[in-house]
């Protein structure tokens, strides 16, 4: 009897691992097909209600064109538009379209469609676009664009996407998007990954994969485990997962994430509208040592908001302002009035395990000044609404990207009454120099007055500018090309198979 | 019939006041869905346009009246998060996580009342000492780590599978069944763990009452029927363990689709209350509701039929 | 293993050293439990470094014992309250029955079906009790399934042969209750908290996440777990020795249940 029921229960283990092991893997590696693994999800396609977040920019970059687009140096180069020229004051910018081109649903990009989107995003209140003044087509093919203030760096902001007329009438690019990209939109399984397909009608030279899978994982781990399994041929990631990639059968890039990581202070609170104090906290970080530790020395020390992508305007000389000095951070505090330090509590976004494990070594850090920092994780929607929106902190760290390859989306935020100065930052100098910068009329004054604005920023010291975190892109050896931005893109017409 | 009247309504009424409850912790937690849609880059006038399309600038009882008002006439809303009909969401995604659940169900009774059983019968000798020894470690190791464990032994040595792949069953009905096997094990280790010691200690409980003793006495034996029979009675205690085993099933699964990949129910809740979709979270938590309320009703019959003794209902 | 002095010792040992190890670590650790070092990156154990160091080159040993008294003191008073409430809940609703156990269990139901996340969010937005608010958050998602343990052993002694008679010899109610069925609750009873004490240990780590629960750079056994994650292919030791800190005192309480189950139940 009980020989049966042991005898039953083994045949059971048995039936259900052989059902179990009946199916291998087998990806698409064979086929035509790149499945990239993202951490995150994208929930909409949209280019200008949102055209916010950066896993939505991340791909669209390959769906969407503007009249210009983004080069790998930062330069803007011509894409739906053939041509522009720009008046002596940078004040009209006129754009000859491209001819022939064709957007995904075989039809063909016309005037319409372009002063549909332009207004489009007018209507969205995209940055930038509040400059405009006027916008014409004066024939067919010709668009006349009038800003009602000077800007040289107008062009950074052409870049938002060209659709057809009509087609966005009732938000139907949320979950279809149709442009005149390299790849176009083929199937969207929520919550589980995008597939797009090889546009064969591009007006430029276009990707040679025929299709691109783009899969949302939950984080890192399952990064490094679908890659591992062969689950996925490539990925993006941080430095530190790179200690856990075999080399020999992987392809490693490192690139920059072309955004500042900041520990933001709240100027408003007590003791951090002292800028001594402020500046004794920037001297007792060690950035070198956090990019070192935390991030595997992958990444860039930074003094400003501006990332190093930005070479016009990026200022080297800011990186070692406040070089760690613990004697000097002493002396700064005891001017202030706290000779034996004070505490203070940092809210981390706990979806960002990196900005945590900085804090931690942060923590040890500014303890050797008598500091003591305390860390409270929060979850991203406490933190968006309570510190970032309702500025109720003491200090904060996070990562604070550009929409566009401006200096503008890095610096707007710290003008005293900008709505996204979530710092609480407060300077009459700081402001005058930003309206200087903004109505400076050629190239060269204005990276001047942009690189005056960095050095008050960093004399005044909202916060601490620690580094731009690395990033890397994997890719299993079978695949190789990578083109790197100064912006959230992943260029899918770069990527190739290996010989 | 007038029992059946009664559950039904009472299921009601703890749908209605789930409800409620989830109304009340959105008012009381922070968050803006529109900010989180668009990030820290977004303009005040970008904020409020979304707002106004997402209907988030209305106040929330506002929103809830709207939702309720739908979802009584089966109208679920529309996703904020992933703007389409919360309907179409739930639709491709109830088969997955109903699929997990019975499977590990499945393991987990196919495994743990034999387990119990053999360990209360064989108590004393090495047989009992194994099973307690692998219980305990069933229910002290990880739940994530027990993943990771299998994930790496069974599926990057062994190659039994390819972690991270996840088969549709719209696709492929086997490949779909055997792309959950491993997840639903991840889950049902601990589960079957613990319906082991559970059942065990009942059995042992039971082996010393009077009648068994009695039963012994007279020669019956040692045999499989009479420790069926024993298990009868213990399982009255275990039963409503299959109740909390669904929802640890339902719960435990969250943390298993984060880590394998499964676009199921736990998936979507997260994201859903991470990123403040208020109709998204009230159907998903309703949904759960319904479950685990149909499953301890259900729980509620079979202790009645094994066990007379306890009446529905409570009143003695 | 008959008698349940083996068992009982076995437990006192295997707890004793846990307790042992959260106690020195209140006067030494072999190094700061924050310290970094980005030379001595994931080690191997060696005699260096007992169980290794993590991706930062923190010595693990140091952690897991700095990080236990935080840890224990999280588990032991999430299900040390959530035992109070659930026992007084499930006598009540099995012993009394009707409307006051269908109250009871609807709100335990809609608690257990109320996804935890939501309950972690609101007790962090309302309460603040700093790194204990973590506790309330837990016993909150606890206390339904220990509730129904609790009711279903008391309604199976309820309607008992010998619970009738002591009612027919007068015996009050609340002396049933507490001094003829409460005990009889015991055996499941802890058995649910020994399960719980685990889970307790481990959900810390999930909540933490919310901004509940232990905050870095202090230690807890579940968040490092949760970290060795990451490097698990390349460290595993990372993970082993907050393993083993949880295996052994889950065992250990197990064992010492089970003997003074044993012994005098």
């Amino acid at each position: 009897m009980k020989k049966k029921i042991l005898a039953m229960l083994i045949t059971a283990v048995m039936a259900v691992s052989l059902a179990a092991c009946g199916g291998g893997g087998g990806n698409g590696t064979e086929s035509d097909t790149f499945i990239y693994g993202m951490a995150g999800e994208i929930t909409d396609f949209d280019p200008f209600s949102s055209g916010g977040t950066a896993n939505s920019r991340y791909v669209t970059f390959n769906i969407f064109e503007g009249l210009v687009k983004v080069s790998t140096d930062g330069t803007v180069k011509p894409a739906v538009a053939q041509n522009v020229d720009v008046n002596e004051d940078a004040t009209v910018y006129t754009f000859t379209l491209r001819d022939g081109i064709k957007f995904h649903n075989g039809s063909e990009v016309t005037m319409d469609d372009v002063l549909y989107s332009v207004q489009k995003a007018v209507d969205g209140g995209l940055t930038g676009y509040d400059e405009i003044a006027s916008f014409e087509a004066t024939d067919d093919k010709t668009l006349v664009v009038t800003l009602s203030r000077t800007d040289a760096g107008f062009l950074d902001y052409f870049t938002q996407a060209i659709i057809p007329a009509g087609s966005d009438d009732n938000g139907e690019m949320l979950l279809a998007p149709i442009g005149t990209g390299p790849y176009m939109f083929g199937e969207y399984e929520v919550a589980q990954q995008v597939t797009l397909k090889k546009f064969d009608e591009y007006w430029g030279e276009g990707g040679s994969i025929g299709e691109i899978v783009v899969k949302f994982l939950s984080d890192q781990n399952a990064q490094l485990t679908s890659f591992q399994s062969g689950a996925i041929d490539g990925f993006g990631g941080y430095g530190e997962m790179g200690e856990q990639i075999n080399e020999e059968n992987a392809t490693i890039t490192q690139t920059l994430s072309n955004m500042s990581q900041v520990l933001a202070l709240n100027n408003a609170v007590k003791p951090f509208d002292d800028v001594r104090v402020r500046q004794a906290v920037a001297l007792a970080v060690d950035s070198h040592d956090v990019l070192d530790t935390i991030n595997y020395g992958i990444g860039q020390v930074v003094g400003s908001p501006v990332p190093p992508a930005l070479t016009k305007y990026y200022m080297p000389e800011l990186e070692d302002q406040y070089a760690k000095d613990n004697d000097a951070a002493l002396a700064l505090l005891k001017d202030a009035g706290y000779p034996d330090g004070f505490t203070f509590t940092v809210r981390v976004p706990s979806n960002y395990p990196v900005h945590v494990h900085c804090a931690e070594k942060i923590v040890s850090q500014l303890a050797e000044v008598g500091i003591d920092m305390k860390i409270e994780q929060v979850d991203f929607g406490t933190w968006y609404e309570k510190v970032y929106k309702g500025r109720d902190y003491e200090a904060t760290m996070i990562s604070v990207d550009g929409s566009t390859i401006s200096p503008t989306a890095f610096l707007a935020r710290y003008v005293s009454d900008s709505k996204s100065n979530f710092m609480n930052f407060s300077s009459a100098a700081y402001d005058e120099a930003y309206a200087k910068a903004l109505n400076a009329t050629d190239e060269a004054s204005q990276i001047e007055a942009f690189k005056a604005v960095q050095q008050i920023l960093a004399d005044e010291c909202p916060g601490v500018f620690i580094e731009d975190i690395g990033s890397l892109t994997v890719y299993t050896k079978q695949f190789e090309g990578y083109n790197s931005y100064p912006l959230t893109a992943m260029d899918f017409t770069a990527v190739h198979k290996a010989e | 019939m007038k029992y059946f009247l009664r559950k039904t309504l009472i299921l009601v009424l703890t749908v209605f006041l789930i409800s409620v409850l989830t109304f009340i912790a959105f008012h009381i937690i922070p968050g803006d869905p529109a900010g989180l849609i668009l990030g820290t880059n977004a303009t005040e006038e970008q904020l409020e346009a979304l707002r106004e399309q997402l209907g988030t600038n209305r106040p929330l009882s506002e929103q809830y009246t709207s939702w309720i008002s739908g979802f009584v006439k089966g109208d679920f809303g529309t996703s904020i998060r992933y703007r389409m009909p919360v309907s179409e969401l739930l639709k491709g995604r109830l088969p997955v996580t109903l699929a997990l659940g019975l499977i590990s169900l499945v393991i987990i009774l196919l495994f743990g009342i034999p387990l119990g059983i053999l360990a209360a019968r064989k108590r004393g000798t090495w047989v009992e000492s194994v099973i307690h020894f692998l219980t305990i470690l069933g229910i002290s190791v990880p739940n994530f780590f027990l993943c990771i464990l299998l994930m790496w032994i069974f599926g990057m040595v062994l190659h039994f599978f390819t972690p991270g792949e996840y088969i549709s069953y719209t696709k492929n009905l086997p490949g779909f069944f055997r792309s959950l096997f491993w997840p639903a094990l991840s889950i049902a280790i601990p589960q079957t763990a613990i319906l082991t010691k559970y059942i065990r200690t009942a059995m042992l409980e039971e082996l010393d009452e009077d009648y068994v003793r009695t039963a012994r006495g007279k020669g019956a034996g040692e045999t499989w029927i009479l420790y069926l029979h024993v298990l009868k009675n213990a399982i009255v205690a275990v039963v409503p363990l299959i109740g909390m085993i669904v929802a640890s099933v339902l719960s435990g699964s969250i943390i298993i689709e984060q880590v394998y990949g499964i676009p199921g129910m736990g998936k979507l809740l997260i994201g859903a209350v991470t990123s403040r979709d208020f109709p998204l979270t009230q159907t998903l938590v309703i949904y759960i509701t319904v479950l685990i309320v149909i499953t301890n009703f259900l729980v509620d019959i079979a202790i009645q039929l094994i066990d007379p003794r306890i009446r529905l209902g409570g009143k003695s | 293993m008959r008698d349940g002095k083996k068992e009982l010792r076995i437990g006192l040992v295997l707890t004793g050293i846990i307790l042992g190890l959260a106690l020195l670590s209140l006067f030494y650790t072999p190094y700061n439990y924050n310290a970094m070092d980005k030379t001595a990156r994931s080690l191997a154990p060696s005699l260096k470094h007992l169980f290794g160091t993590d991706s930062y080159g923190r010595d693990i040993f140091s952690r897991a014992i700095f990080g236990s008294r935080y840890t224990l003191l999280v588990a032991l008073s999430t299900v040390g309250s959530c035992t109070v409430i659930a026992s007084v809940l499930g006598l009540v609703s099995g012993y009394v029955g009707g409307l006051p156990d269908e109250i009871i269990m609807r709100i335990i139901d809609a608690i257990s079906s109320f996804p935890d996340i939501l309950i972690a969010l609101m007790v962090v937005t309302v309460l603040n009790l700093g790194q204990f608010t973590i506790v309330v958050a837990l016993c909150i998602t606890f206390v339904p399934s220990f509730t129904r343990i609790v009711r279903t052993a008391t309604l199976q002694y309820k309607n008992a042969e010998f619970v009738k008679n002591l009612r027919v010899f007068g015996v009050s109610d609340l002396r049933i209750l507490l001094v003829h069925i409460f005990p009889n609750t015991f055996p499941l009873l802890l058995s649910t908290i020994v399960i719980g004490l685990s889970n307790a240990i481990l959900a810390e780590a999930a909540m933490s996440y919310l901004g509940l629960g232990i905050q870095p750079p202090i230690p807890s056994w579940g968040r490092m777990l949760q970290e060795a994650q990451t490097i698990v292919y390349t460290a595993p030791w990372a993970a082993v020795c907050p393993g083993i800190m949880i295996v052994v005192t889950i065992v250990g309480l197990n064992c010492i249940g089970e003997g003074l189950r044993k012994l005098y139940l």
